[in-house]
């Protein structure tokens, strides 16, 4: 899974066709992806943040909605993303006679 | 008869007027949680909900609350649903006195009946998923049974562990996982982690009543689940082999995802409304990639509200705490009679025990704090007289207005850890502790008067059943 983009936070661009481009409520990135549309007449999507994984329903309350009218205790930013802290923590690799730690060190570098 | 499969629990729930079956057209959000949170406010005979036409859904069915009441929580162990919670956790207790009973292997798992794999995986096309509490980070699966195998020892049954574990659904094929520090999946995680491995991973949703119950109590690492279901259930659990994976799955679960726990992979998540009746979240936690799904024709999305206690996960995790910790506690001190730990899954607990000597209840006390499932929770251990029943609050807060003196009776431990979810706890995964000794003094122990207790007078018993049966007569 690539991870997230933690870049600065832009407001929206523009849209394939000149529609102001979709972005997230919570952490106002563009990284924004429809991952279902209601199979029985199309009549909701599923919207998710990659940045943030935030993911909403186009027909649920414009609080959850609208980058406006995001309750602000639940905003996200870049910042506050990257910073955020590891539970559980990632471990030490193991370190082997056979230099296994090593060799899935470099393998996922 | 056992159930075999969540519908046969359900089928039983229906027959018994626990279940509420609604055909009406419901909207994913905000209908779905709000009717289940209504329900969690019914009390001890909530129903059971099925609501069988979500908006813009064309097939999903949805199963909410159904183990959300101690009506429902007596008929998944079969019993008569008017029993007492007291007799409840006596039966639980009674049961596992039966562990281990070995599971039994079947063929042909009916989630077999349907697959998607590889780039075809689509928990979308599988389940009905929906937000439960408003500021939640997406859309979560949070009653399914989680199954991962110890990577130093696959083959050990007893190590294999099922757990509930919060997911939190990215994309397609992806999910968030918490594997809470003190729960035996961190220990699987650590060791896959520590070898650059992935964690092999099946989670199986939609499972007959027991496999829910077990998976929510806290059992030592050595300890199987589904040997543990197989008291409780007077039967064998059937399980069947999950096939990518090869992890042992509930049989008659109504969908099974399989894939790994990405190795020293760490992603934002959350937050989440918790059973602590707060949210959380903000951490970077592990990922799930789903690789292959399986399931039912027409499957049952099983899900569990919780919010504000009291919810369905208080009922679920009530007796399934109180009974491992009174048997842990048993095995080195037998006086001990009975535990409450139904208050947010035992942050606060009571135990009443008679004492050997003096100072006895206190060691009791300090006990309860030090069991495994005391590494996380277990912040307020109140500890009373074998006469005082500890799911009577009255009684409790009698014997804690007249045997607890605060200058001898409280023990305060500093720095003791807590699951990161309790909001008081600072910094997050640590806080003190406190044993709050309420039993009678005994010698050597010779503080306060407490030699002559009135006693209810002998014939109150009699009285009390001719009552009983005049007051029946009157109605």
């Amino acid at each position: 899974m690539t991870g997230p983009d933690t870049g600065p936070d832009t407001g929206p661009g523009p849209g394939p066709e000149g529609e102001p481009a979709v972005i997230c409520p919570r952490c106002r990135s563009e990284h924004v992806e429809t991952v279902t549309v209601a199979p029985r007449g199309g009549v909701w999507e599923v919207r998710q943040c990659t940045r943030c994984w935030y993911a909403w329903r186009t027909t649920e309350p414009a609080a959850r909605t609208t980058p406006e009218l995001f309750p602000e205790e639940f905003r996200l930013t870049g910042q506050s993303i990257e910073s955020a802290p590891e539970l559980p923590a990632v471990p030490p690799l193991l370190e082997r006679p056979d230099g296994a730690a090593a060799r899935a060190r470099e393998e996922r570098s | 008869m056992p159930y075999d499969d969540l519908r046969g629990y359900l089928e039983a729930l229906d027959k018994h007027g626990q279940l509420l079956r609604i055909g009406e057209p419901a909207d994913p959000e905000p209908d779905l949680a709000a009717a289940a949170n209504a329900a969690a406010r019914m009390g001890a005979e909530a129903p059971a909900l099925c609501f069988e036409n979500v908006t813009g859904y064309s097939a999903g069915r949805v199963a909410l609350n159904v183990h959300g009441s101690w009506a429902n929580h007596a008929l998944a162990l079969e019993l008569p649903p008017s029993t007492p919670v007291r007799e409840q956790v006596a039966e639980f207790s009674r049961r596992w006195e039966s562990f281990p009973v070995a599971p039994e292997r079947r063929a042909d798992p009916p989630f077999l009946q349907n697959t998607l794999e590889g780039e075809d995986v689509d928990l979308y096309r599988v389940l009905p998923l929906f937000r439960l509490n408003a500021h939640d980070g997406g859309f979560y699966v949070d009653k399914a049974a989680v199954v991962t195998q110890d990577p130093e020892d696959p083959e050990h049954f007893g190590k294999q562990n099922v757990g509930i574990y919060r997911l939190q659904c990215k994309g397609r094929r992806h999910f968030g996982i918490q594997p809470g520090s003190v729960h035996d999946i961190a220990r699987h995680l650590r060791s896959a982690e520590e070898r650059g491995e992935d964690l092999p991973v099946a989670i199986a949703l939609g499972n007959e009543p027991v496999i829910s119950l077990v998976a929510a109590a806290p059992m030592a690492y050595e300890e199987s689940e589904y040997e543990l279901a197989g008291a409780l259930r007077g039967a064998p659990a059937p399980i069947a082999r999950a096939p990518l994976t090869g992890i042992d799955v509930p049989w008659g679960c109504e969908v099974l995802l399989e894939g790994v726990v990405e190795s020293r992979v760490r992603e934002i998540e959350g937050p989440f409304g918790e059973f602590t009746g707060h949210y959380s979240g903000g951490r970077r936690m592990p990922v799930i990639r789903v690789d292959r799904i399986s399931y039912r024709t027409d499957p049952l999305f099983e899900h569990l509200y919780l919010g504000l206690p009291w919810t369905e996960i208080d009922y679920l995790m009530g007796p399934a705490t109180c009974v491992p910790l009174l048997q842990q506690l048993r095995a080195e001190f037998p006086e001990v009679v009975a535990v409450n730990a139904m208050y947010t899954h035992g942050l606060v607990a009571i135990v009443s025990t008679r004492s050997r000597l003096g100072g006895f209840a206190r060691a009791v006390g300090l006990r309860v704090a030090t069991t495994p499932h005391g590494l996380g929770y277990c912040k307020v251990v109140i500890v009373v007289d074998e006469n005082v029943d500890p799911f009577d609050l009255p009684q409790v807060m009698w014997a804690l207005s007249t045997k607890f003196n605060p200058t001898d009776d409280l023990l305060q431990l500093p720095g003791m850890s807590i699951l990161p979810l309790d909001p008081s706890s600072d910094p997050t995964g640590i806080s003190g502790k406190v044993v709050l000794d309420a039993t009678t003094p005994v010698a050597p122990d010779r503080r306060g008067r407490h030699t002559t207790p009135v006693r209810d007078l002998p014939e109150t018993g009699a009285w009390l059943e001719r009552l009983r049966a005049l007051t029946q007569e009157v109605r």
